[in-house]
């Protein structure tokens, strides 16, 4: 019995070490793709005006009762240095005052509604435009989910791309421009852009803007951030290098809006529609069109809201966890095969192994060494030893992704940095277990058939502007 | 001591773990220090910055007090000579900017000659030729922002760069001097689609203007759908220097075999625009393909042509709400063009459409 859980919790140390050899590889893959950047080489060759080209653009936001952010979100979006651009808000059936808000702050004239949509939704109440900027248009329609909201936005969206944004999400100035760049560098090849999301919480926010870059004094912001590193842009960089990235995050992210109506919008089936959308990118496009490309723009930036309390964060990762599993099934013909490219052979293995599976072994992990630990005491050392190495592969991916951050992008001051690193060494105590628990417990309940819903994430002070906050002009 | 016995006590037993641990730390260690000599040297470029600016801000501040640019060059030359290696770069980030601001082609035209008497465009072609890719991009950069055409041949040979950054910034700089000795060259690229992304090669190629046209022309009867594609707007963009353009694009939208390369050439005459509208692209807006259908509606909008306004008022009421709304946003268009307002003005007030009204709501609010 001993020697079968010793023999077990070998094979768990053996998964941690190919987890961080893998991981370790992409993150060196990405410090060496960010070198550019460290020299302002990517940021300054995509200027609003010295772009070759400039595809129509319409930013489609759905929102679900948002009454306190929507007028400064659409007025952040509209402040956006790209052109030429249309913002199209979509009330999904908002229960509050979204609508309202809009109407007051844009004065909206109704348009008419007619002619075919190409994507069923639930229906469409009406399309407005605004009188004080006319980019913007307000879809409301009845409540049928975000996926749903979106769709009803593609319908209604004229632009050559659609650049889809959370309505509580806050777009840089420049993020439009910097996100067009890979679909002019590859321009028969891209078909989506994903933007680079950083976590707003602990920034100081003026006028819908992110004035200076702050980290949240609690653990659980911070930890997050370092999260969003790892996962946001260390690794998203080299995956996007070898054309395997499987998320475009729904938070931020730059479509073909033809390419998107004709794979029929995104999925109503899945709680990770963003996910979704880019694997059938892959699984439906690359055998075709070896070389269809999904990139990553990370300076193309996007601040988002994260959960600030545990129980926000246990139904938003219970939540991720189930879309992950539901992708995974609805996309398991890409896993392995060579046709699908680097998305089909490494990043489809690499998904199920270390985000799927992941949380499995790390409970497995727990409940070996504590079992051993009970029938042996002696065996105390394996309990430290596991311990010491989960802490030692974070702290090893978390270092790397910071330094990715130095590199490349210098948002933060050395003491959030510093601050960064110790929160990283503590992350596998407090942190981790949770998130492991919450994981496992999606896949019990995707076992079972049953599933979660949407839940809200309470809104925080971050992401409201102050009552002194000057918004940018509308117009331009 | 005791504290170290105390760790191999700890320790001791771990054994492999141990070597782990400080591998791995070794590792974390190292990573730091990388990120702190990063910080350092950020430190050092944000020092460097702020002496170049203070060297050169206030000579340039002369400059455009006197517009002087004898005196600019005189100042501006030792004030670079005496820069070391490290400075240099952000000279030219410094200059890179300058140029961009200026706020007249006479201010433009006077900076950049002083810059060439000062030997600072000979400094840039130098460092094209420099073993860092990141430097040879910049230097790129400032040839192209500074303007002079003595740097064709310097950023030319940059087009074989083995770095695709370098190359794209070549192409820029030098669609940036718009000189018609880089067409040969440029257009091969375009052609071949190498050196840079056909977009790129080809704003570069239409900043040149007529010169550029010979070019085009021979993109569209390539075997590459992208090539003719990017070819309809590249003679689209010059259509005013090259003679023939919407006749050639015209005959595109008649007879090429690849419906996207017909759209773009429906797309492109809308930027032509002209007095009559070629017969092809008044076919188009019948043709069953939506997508033509919606470029050429919208391209009849940029054509002064009164025949234009039966056929978009019929699609006014197509069955593609795209098409629909370009077509009512034609006839709005086409109603502030001197010779066929009268046609279009009297189809808006008879028509009924739904898309009709629709542009209409967007006319008043746009107003």
């Amino acid at each position: 019995m001993i020697t079968l859980l010793q023999t077990i919790s070998i094979g768990i140390f053996a998964f941690f070490v190919l987890y961080a050899v893998a991981t370790g590889t992409l993150l060196a893959l990405s410090v060496r793709e960010i070198s550019w950047y460290s020299r302002g080489q990517g940021p300054r060759r995509a200027r609003s005006g010295e772009l070759a080209r400039h595809p129509s653009v319409s930013l489609v936001t759905p929102a679900y009762n948002e009454e306190l952010l929507i007028v400064q979100s659409a007025k952040t979006f509209l402040a956006s240095d790209y052109e030429p651009l249309e913002v199209l808000v979509v009330d999904d059936g908002s229960k509050d005052e979204t609508f309202a808000r809009l109407e007051a702050a844009f004065d909206l004239v109704q348009l008419p509604l007619r002619g075919s949509i190409v994507l069923p939704t639930a229906p469409i109440r009406s399309v407005s435009i605004s009188r004080t900027d006319p980019r913007l248009r307000v879809v409301s329609k009845d409540n049928g989910g975000r996926s749903d909201a979106i769709n009803a936005g593609l319908s209604i969206a004229r632009g050559e791309l659609v650049v889809i944004v959370d309505a509580d999400s806050i777009l840089e100035r420049e993020a439009i421009t910097r996100a067009v760049v890979p679909f002019e560098v590859h321009p028969d090849h891209c078909m989506a852009v994903g933007g680079g999301v950083r976590v707003a919480n602990g920034s100081k926010i003026v006028g819908g803007r992110v004035v200076s870059t702050g980290l949240s004094t609690r653990g659980i912001g911070a930890t997050q951030v370092l999260e969003y590193l790892r996962g946001f842009f260390a690794t998203r960089i080299a995956w996007s290098e070898v054309n395997g990235l499987l998320l475009v995050s729904g938070a931020f992210g730059v479509f073909q809006r033809d390419l998107l109506v004709a794979l029929g919008g995104f999925s109503k089936a899945t709680l990770g529609e963003d996910m979704e959308m880019t694997m059938r990118i892959h699984h439906l496009l690359r055998p075709q069109m070896k070389d269809a490309r999904v990139d990553f723009a990370p300076d193309a930036v996007c601040w988002t809201e994260v959960p600030s309390t545990m129980g926000g964060l246990r139904s938003q990762r219970i939540r991720w966890h189930t879309g992950l599993l539901d992708n995974l099934r609805m996309h398991k013909g890409m896993f392995g095969r060579p046709r699908f490219g680097a998305a089909g052979t490494f990043a489809m293995p690499y998904l199920v192994l270390f985000e799927a599976l992941e949380p499995l072994v790390e409970i497995l992990g727990f409940a070996i060494v504590i079992t051993l630990l009970i029938l042996h005491a002696e065996n105390w050392t394996y309990l430290v030893a596991f311990f010491l190495i989960a802490t030692l592969t974070g702290e090893v991916m978390s270092a790397a992704a910071l330094l990715v951050e130095e590199i490349g992008f210098r948002r933060y001051r050395a003491v959030d940095l510093l601050r960064l690193t110790a929160w990283g060494l503590v992350e596998s105590m407090w942190f981790r277990p949770p998130m492991a628990w919450w994981r496992l417990k999606a896949t019990l309940l995707a076992l079972i058939g049953r599933r979660p819903g949407w839940g809200t994430i309470p809104r925080g002070a971050t992401l409201e502007a102050p009552a002194q906050a000057v918004p940018p002009p509308l117009t331009r | 001591m005791c504290g170290a016995r105390v760790f191999l006590v700890i320790v001791g037993p771990l054994g492999f773990t141990l070597w782990v641990l400080v591998g791995g730390s070794l590792v974390i260690l190292v990573l730091i220090a990388i990120g702190a000599s990063r910080r350092v040297e950020s430190v050092r470029a944000d020092r460097r910055r702020e002496d170049v600016q203070g060297e050169l801000g206030p000579v340039f501040s002369r400059f455009l007090e006197t517009q002087d640019s004898t005196r600019l060059a005189e100042e501006l030359r030792p004030a670079i000579l005496r820069m070391d290696a490290a400075h240099r770069p952000v000279a030219a980030l410094f200059t890179i900017d300058l140029m961009r601001e200026a706020s007249s082609p006479a201010e433009t035209e006077a900076l950049r000659r002083a810059l060439e008497e000062a030997g600072i465009v000979e400094l840039g072609e130098r460092g094209t030729r420099r073993l860092s890719p990141w430097r040879r991009a910049l230097a790129c950069e400032m040839l192209g922002k500074i303007g002079a055409p003595r740097s064709v041949p310097a950023l030319l040979e940059r087009l074989k760069d083995r770095r695709p950054e370098v190359r794209m910034a070549a192409v820029r700089a030098l669609g940036e001097i718009g000189s018609a000795e880089a067409v040969p060259a440029l257009g091969e690229a375009f052609l071949q689609r190498r050196v840079a992304p056909t977009d790129v090669i080809n704003d570069a190629l239409r900043r040149m203007g007529g010169e550029a046209g010979t070019v085009f022309e021979r993109g569209l009867v390539t075997t590459d759908p992208t090539i003719r594609c990017s070819s309809c707007f590249g003679l689209a963009a010059i259509a005013a220097q090259h003679p023939g353009a919407v006749r050639r694009l015209a005959e595109v939208i008649a007879l090429d075999s690849d419906v996207r390369v017909r759209v773009a050439a429906a797309a492109a005459l809308g930027i032509a625009g002209g007095d009559e509208v070629p017969d092809p692209l008044l076919a188009a807006t019948n043709d069953p393909e939506v997508s033509l259908r919606r470029a050429a509606v919208k391209s009849l909008g940029s054509f002064d042509d009164p025949r234009s306004g039966p056929a978009l008022d019929e699609r006014t009421e197509d069955e593609d709400r795209e098409t629909a709304i370009r077509a009512a946003e034609a006839l709005f268009a086409l109603a502030r063009q001197p010779r066929a307002a009268p046609e279009a003005r009297a189809r808006l007030d008879s028509s009924s459409a739904w898309a009709v009204q629709y542009a209409r709501i967007v006319e008043e609010v746009s107003a």
